[in-house]
């Protein structure tokens, strides 16, 4: 803890944030610490306030309460300009009546700083965003993947405390978008920056980040490592928003003191290793398409669930089946088209799971 | 009709400027082609021969006299342009922020409403604001700044101020169309990267909006260089620009002098243009990446109060002649004197009685409409092939439609004078209409280009027309209240034209302007 109580290993730290816009709250008591070094994604559906929690940490919105560290100090009342945060807009805001050279060297200079630095500084981060050559371009005569870099560039030369990104690559199509991740995660290992990236792609932020907080409506759902929101979501909307998965509400039948329980849903009985709840609670589990087994009914395990197949979709390598279980619950199973076993649709199937791969959510 | 004008707006680009290079071409370029051929003829003895010689261009060329008019005609159009930028910057600065539709809406009117009362209008405000016993001296000597009256008329002074005032609009008018389309985005970057507010509009917002500036000064500088009934009526015969010898010479039947003098006007004023077209082609490659959002950001701030009282302060100098035109229509004294003598509506009751004002209304209202029809139908034409089809000599044809603007309309005058009497069209109303749609033309394709075809409402002006001939006349020989009772007749009639005409016409657009920022 430093002097005024923000934790001395957190470059950003937003405690009990809120910020309204008039009767609409679009960020409602945030508290979130971001580490020296890590790549942070801000991820949600729009209107969730990950962009507004992103102008909060550069300066350009206020907190309506709640507090603001930067470096552990208050910057509450700190302007953008006087702020060691520098931020990578939506649509780049490059300036087009300046060359490369300029728009890179512009923080530079109107901190004034000594024009040998400059050069230097300009020279060397053009360098790691692979632009040494191109100084004098113009903005318009450059590919979106290049203004993309210099956009970068351009933030990275200020040596920021932390750079915050706003869906930079939104307006890429899939195949640069793809290739831009890779550079962005490699520049920022390079630089050892501090990233804070926003984005309403959950892909994006389970392939970049090195942890997500998902918002929704304004506060923060669930927070942690990539696999970790992935495997165990903590609602059900972090569940269906990072990734595909199947809903079931369920009600709570036995519970062990091991923390085990079973779970009942339409017919449909199963162990879980894991939940927090109390017997004759109803809750919602959920239960990843590729954590489901599937067989022929004639090869059923022991702890199979007996039902048919509804639907079957080729996806390419993966083959994703509807199935009909218990008393009319439908789950989706995806397999590996290569190495599993094929059905058709009405064939008797049997389903199983691993008693760790259902999630009790909180809700 | 319609239809046709859907094909021709289907057709080439060439089609499309087939209108307005009529129009240009046969009502200017042949007027003017005419009277510079007078150059060529001879002035002896106070007598027009055709007898070819290069006389008036000797004349020209060696008296020191007409380089001294060169060098004013410059030095006042230059002043004129840097007052209406020091002015004009500011305040389309200012509107971009003002947050309130309505202050907004009524901001653009008062800006615009000098373009909607005639010349001769405003000069005459003018008058009664600044003579020695006009409104100014009046209120300074009441007061006891003053022991006698300054002299603020018959001077360059008073040329500069009117004529900032009348062209002001043309310079707030591009820049604050280039400011409107900045992207809010860009100035939050910079603050970003460390720049302050002034430090930002010195780097970003100010040089990004430099396109705006060099098309105001474009504008503003070739009509000054031409104006001639601002410095003929409050110049005192001291304020000697190209455009009054012009017409001092047309009046001593000295066409070939005046001949020469037109050219060497309509150079200076090309010349000028191509120096600004190529400033502003300079500027071309700062084109934006990405789609601009604009935003008005939230006033506040010392900056933003002080841009707030240059806004007023600058409203307050615009309306200020008109105002005063209005308050002494009533009076109750012959002699314009302020404040005014008691209320009376004797000056209506002399207009709307002297019959040479009632038949010039008449006209004015029959020629301004089908002509303002004309211009804006081949300039919006004209305007959509030069900035969206393939054309080649851009530049040259627009300095061509352009050209209009340039030469002094007392040159113009005299050249479509001598042209119509030759083509025997002479005194027909459809040959006026010709006229006056050429002379609208420019303004037209000024005002379509910038994509603001709403405001070429504003050129539908009944003033602008026979009226003010009979007014400037009037002006001359008598000094009483009978012509701000006329001016304010027009003023009212404007105001409701407009009126009608935004409801009806435009109504839906201009909302959809005001609602887009």
């Amino acid at each position: 803890m430093s002097a005024d109580g923000a934790r001395a290993s957190d470059v950003i730290e937003l405690r009990d944030v809120t910020r309204s816009f008039g009767e609409v709250v679009a960020v409602d008591h945030v508290s979130l610490g971001i580490r020296q070094g890590e790549f942070f994604a801000l991820l949600g559906p729009s209107g969730c306030g990950k962009t507004t929690t992103l102008r909060i940490m550069a300066g350009f919105e206020r907190p309506s309460s709640g507090d603001v560290y930067l470096r552990g100090r208050r910057v509450n009342d700190v302007p953008p300009y006087r702020r060691e945060t520098n931020l990578i807009f939506q649509q780049l805001a490059l300036f087009p009546h300046m060359d490369v050279y300029d728009n890179v060297a512009f923080g530079l200079r109107v901190k004034r700083r000594p024009a040998a630095e400059t050069a230097d500084r300009v020279r060397s981060v053009l360098q790691l965003v692979d632009l040494a050559g191109y100084e004098r371009r113009r903005m318009h005569e450059l590919s979106g993947g290049q203004q993309q870099r210099v956009a970068i560039a351009r933030a990275l030369v200020n040596e920021p405390a932390v750079l915050l990104l706003d869906e930079p690559l939104g307006a890429l199509d899939l195949k640069l978008r793809l290739q831009m991740q890779r550079e962005l995660k490699a520049m920022q290992r390079r630089s050892g920056t501090t990233f804070v990236y926003v984005t309403h792609d959950q892909g994006e932020a389970l392939a970049m980040a090195d942890r997500v907080a998902v918002m929704q409506l304004g506060k923060i759902a669930q927070l942690g490592a990539p696999e970790h929101i992935y495997s165990r979501p903590a609602t059900r909307f972090v569940a269906h928003f990072i990734g595909d998965t199947n809903i079931i509400p369920v009600t709570v039948r036995e519970r062990g003191v091991d923390g085990s329980a079973v779970l009942e849903a339409n017919g449909l009985r199963f162990a879980v290793t894991d939940a927090d709840a109390r017997p004759g609670e109803t809750r919602h589990v959920s239960l990843r398409p590729e954590k489901i087994r599937i067989a022929a009914a004639h090869a059923a395990r022991p702890d199979g669930h007996a039902g048919t197949v509804t639907d079957v979709t080729f996806l390419g390598p993966l083959t994703r089946y509807e199935v009909s279980v218990g008393e009319g619950v439908r789950l989706v199973v995806q397999t590996q088209t290569e190495s599993e076993e094929h059905f058709r649709r009405d064939d008797r199937v049997s389903l199983s799971w691993a008693p760790n791969a259902p999630v009790v959510l909180k809700d | 009709m319609a239809a046709a004008f859907a094909f021709v707006a289907r057709r080439r680009a060439s089609l499309q400027l087939l209108p307005a290079f009529a129009l240009t071409a046969g009502m200017f370029a042949s007027a003017m082609l005419l009277l510079f051929s007078y150059s060529a003829y001879t002035f002896r003895g106070g007598q027009l021969t055709e007898e070819v010689s290069f006389l008036a261009w000797q004349k020209f060329f060696t008296d020191p006299f007409y380089f001294g008019v060169v060098a004013k005609t410059l030095q006042l159009a230059l002043g004129v342009t840097a007052a209406a930028l020091a002015i004009g910057y500011p305040t389309a600065y200012a509107l971009t922020k003002v947050r309130s539709s309505k202050l907004l809406v009524a901001a653009y009117i008062v800006i615009f409403s000098p373009l909607l009362v005639s010349l001769v209008v405003r000069v005459y405000g003018w008058l009664l604001l600044l003579s020695d016993n006009g409104v100014i001296n009046q209120a300074l000597l009441a007061i006891g700044v003053i022991a006698e009256p300054i002299r603020l008329i018959y001077n360059e002074a008073g040329v500069v101020i009117a004529l900032v005032h009348i062209l002001l609009p043309f310079m707030i008018f591009p820049i604050l169309s280039v400011l409107l389309q900045f992207d809010h985005a860009l100035r939050e970057a910079a603050n970003d990267l460390g720049a302050n507010r002034v430090q930002a509009f010195l780097r970003v917002v100010f040089p990004m909006s430099l396109p705006g500036v060099v098309a105001g000064c474009q504008i503003v500088f070739t009509l000054a260089i031409s104006a001639f009934v601002t410095p003929e009526l409050l110049g005192g015969g001291k304020v000697q620009v190209l455009s009054r010898a012009i017409w001092f010479n047309v009046v001593d039947v000295n066409w070939p002098l005046a001949a020469v003098e037109a050219i060497v006007l309509l150079v200076l004023a090309l010349a000028a243009l191509a120096v600004f077209d190529l400033a502003a082609r300079s500027l071309r490659a700062m084109r934006p990446t990405g789609s601009p959002r604009p935003r008005r950001d939230s006033p506040g701030g010392f900056i933003d109060r002080a841009l707030r009282i240059v806004l007023f302060a600058v409203l307050a100098f615009v309306l200020s002649p008109l105002v005063f035109v209005v308050i002494n229509s009533f009076n109750g004294s012959a002699f314009n004197s302020f404040p005014p003598q008691g209320f009376s509506l004797q000056w209506y009751r002399f207009v709307l009685g002297y019959a040479p004002f009632r038949e010039g209304m008449v006209n004015s209202l029959i020629i301004a409409s089908a002509s303002t029809l004309v211009a804006v139908a081949a300039g919006m034409l004209a305007a959509l092939a030069l900035t969206r089809g393939k054309v080649r000599g851009r530049g040259a044809l627009n300095a061509f439609f352009l050209s209009p603007l340039v030469m002094p309309r007392v040159a113009v005058g005299i050249a479509v004078f001598i042209l119509l009497i030759r083509l025997r069209l002479f005194g027909t109303t459809g040959s006026l209409v010709l006229v006056h749609a050429m002379l609208s033309l420019p303004f037209a394709l000024v005002l379509t280009s910038f994509d603001e075809t709403e405001a070429s409402i504003f050129l539908v002006r009944p003033s602008n027309t026979t009226l003010p001939i009979q007014m400037f006349l009037y002006l001359e020989q008598y000094q009483n209240p009978t012509l701000a009772a006329l001016s304010t007749l027009l003023i009212a009639a404007t105001i409701i034209l407009v009126v009608v005409a935004l409801r009806f016409v435009r109504g839906a657009e201009l909302a959809r302007l005001v609602a887009r920022r």
